[in-house]
């Protein structure tokens, strides 16, 4: 008799996970939505500016990131400059699924452009103020010399897992295998730790149909680049071929 | 007659007659029937916890199932073909103020990947006066090209070794401070040499970049009046 009444309840409890907002209600966009489909209503997808095309990208202050997927390339540029690439490794595009059930299709996330990308967790600079001595006699006798900055790989840690989010409804996962020169139970503690706290972020995401979810696999050594140089608000589109070698321009005949 | 009832029956053995098995008392059944239940709940959390998530497949350019990709796609083309008629066509230097590498590309090339030194992020406070000293990000141009440049001590030189400002401005006038060539880009930022060789490569200037000898001479030999700087 028991039985009888809570599995009932707990199908009924799970059908409102597995009736998800693209099945329930098809006209609304949600925030942040996924892209209208072929028979919806005509609305302005997320993290599109494409009605200013080329021009937010070449004249704007912001750097961006173009990822070509045919060479495995991400690059950092400003202004049509490259200025630092990145190898990725694998490419993988996260599907939402309650119960082994998709829930809902995959937002065409790799023709838009996607602005204002963050780091999670943040980089966190430490600033030193100094107060300058009232006199040289202070500075030789009271003030301690200061200390030389360590180097970069020093100075930022990179968890194994970290996110570039972009408001709009794209998280770019990236991950990268423990550093083989940083062995220790802290480490190992920390991957374990990672790896669970994202898997509880990705149930989340799954249960909340919070935006598109793209996995990089890169190595330490870039990964570590990037998570130290990324600029704030960095921008991020998909370009296919786009660090293909130009072809030589055919010679005119004279 | 059957055989077992002409065997001789004694009370001891009336003690060990065989019964039918016992019934559990009502608080065993209670307690299995909950058991099972709190199971089966355990295993449907399991399966429902193991299905649900983020499935991930490998992405490939371009796949079906993308319907409304196909005029984006096509303004994406035109756009990336006008971001790529941009690209600076010259040499153009790049600095990676976190890494503290100076590059100087041209035409896809790498000419020089060099060692420098970068903005410490220390803040000076001196009462209402701030300073920062971070290398600036962004583009930028060689405006100033200068030999054997001699370093104008600003305020906070003075400052920060507890000195007072001069009042003369010749006491300003350091020489040999800078290496030999110096390039400015401007709010009073250049990229220069320096006596301190051992610390290339940490972030401990006051803004500035410094460049090891031979790469500074490279640098001043590549990078003319209007080479984009790139900083990021």
């Amino acid at each position: 008799m028991v039985r009888g009444v809570l599995v009932p309840t707990i199908l009924a409890g799970l059908f409102p996970l597995l009736d998800g907002p693209a099945a329930s209600d098809p006209g609304a966009t949600g925030p942040p939505g996924p892209a209208a489909t072929t028979d919806r209503a005509p609305t302005k997808p997320p993290g599109t500016l494409w009605d200013e095309q080329a021009e937010v990208l070449v004249n704007a202050k912001h750097f961006y990131l173009v990822l070509d997927p045919e060479a495995r390339s991400l690059r950092l540029m400003l202004k049509g400059a490259f200025l630092d690439e990145y190898r990725v490794e694998s490419i993988r595009v996260g599907a939402p699924r309650v119960c082994f059930i998709s829930k809902q299709e995959t937002v065409d996330w790799d023709v838009r452009i996607w602005a204002d990308g963050r780091l999670d967790p943040p980089r966190r600079q430490v600033r030193i103020e100094v107060i300058p001595p009232k006199s040289e006699l202070e500075l030789d006798s009271l003030q301690p010399a200061l200390p030389v900055p360590p180097p970069p790989e020093e100075a930022y840690h990179v968890p194994p897992i970290y996110r570039i989010r972009f408001p709009e409804g794209l998280d770019i996962v990236v991950e990268s295998p423990p550093d083989s020169t940083a062995q220790g139970v802290p480490t190992r503690t920390e991957v374990f730790r990672t790896r669970w706290l994202e898997r509880l972020r990705e149930l989340r995401a799954s249960l909340t149909g919070e935006g598109t979810l793209v996995r990089f696999n890169m190595s330490a050594e870039d990964a570590h680049r990037l998570y130290r140089s990324l600029p704030p608000d960095t921008r991020f589109i998909v370009a296919p071929g786009f660090t293909r070698p130009e072809e030589p321009k055919p010679q005119k005949k004279r | 007659m059957t055989e077992s009832d002409q065997r001789p029956r004694d009370e001891s053995a009336v003690l060990f007659e065989e019964t039918e098995p016992a019934v559990p008392p009502p608080s065993s059944r209670r307690f299995l029937y909950a058991a099972a239940v709190a199971g089966t709940f355990l295993l449907l959390l399991l399966v429902a916890f193991l299905g649900t998530g983020i499935a991930y497949v490998p992405y490939v350019p371009g796949a079906p199932g993308q319907p409304a990709g196909s005029d984006l796609a096509k303004k994406r083309e035109q756009a990336l073909t006008r971001l790529q008629k941009l690209a600076p066509k010259n040499t153009y230097v790049v600095i990676d103020r976190t890494h503290n590498r100076l590059y100087i590309r041209q035409k896809g090339k790498e000419i020089l990947s060099a060692v420098c030194s970068c903005g410490s992020g220390i803040v000076l406070s001196a009462g209402k006066d701030q300073w920062v000293f971070d290398t600036p990000p962004g583009v930028f141009k060689v405006e100033t090209r200068i030999e054997d440049p001699v370093w104008r001590k600003p305020d906070w030189a003075f400052l920060e070794e507890g000195k007072a400002i001069p009042k003369d401005p010749s006491e300003r006038f350091e020489p040999e401070m800078m290496g030999e060539y110096a390039l400015g880009f401007g709010d009073g930022y250049f990229i220069h040499g320096t006596l301190y060789t051992r610390l290339l490569g940490r972030s401990v200037t006051h803004g500035c970049v410094r460049l090891g000898r031979d790469d500074l001479r490279v640098l001043f030999k590549y990078a003319n009046a209007g080479t984009p700087i790139y900083i990021f």
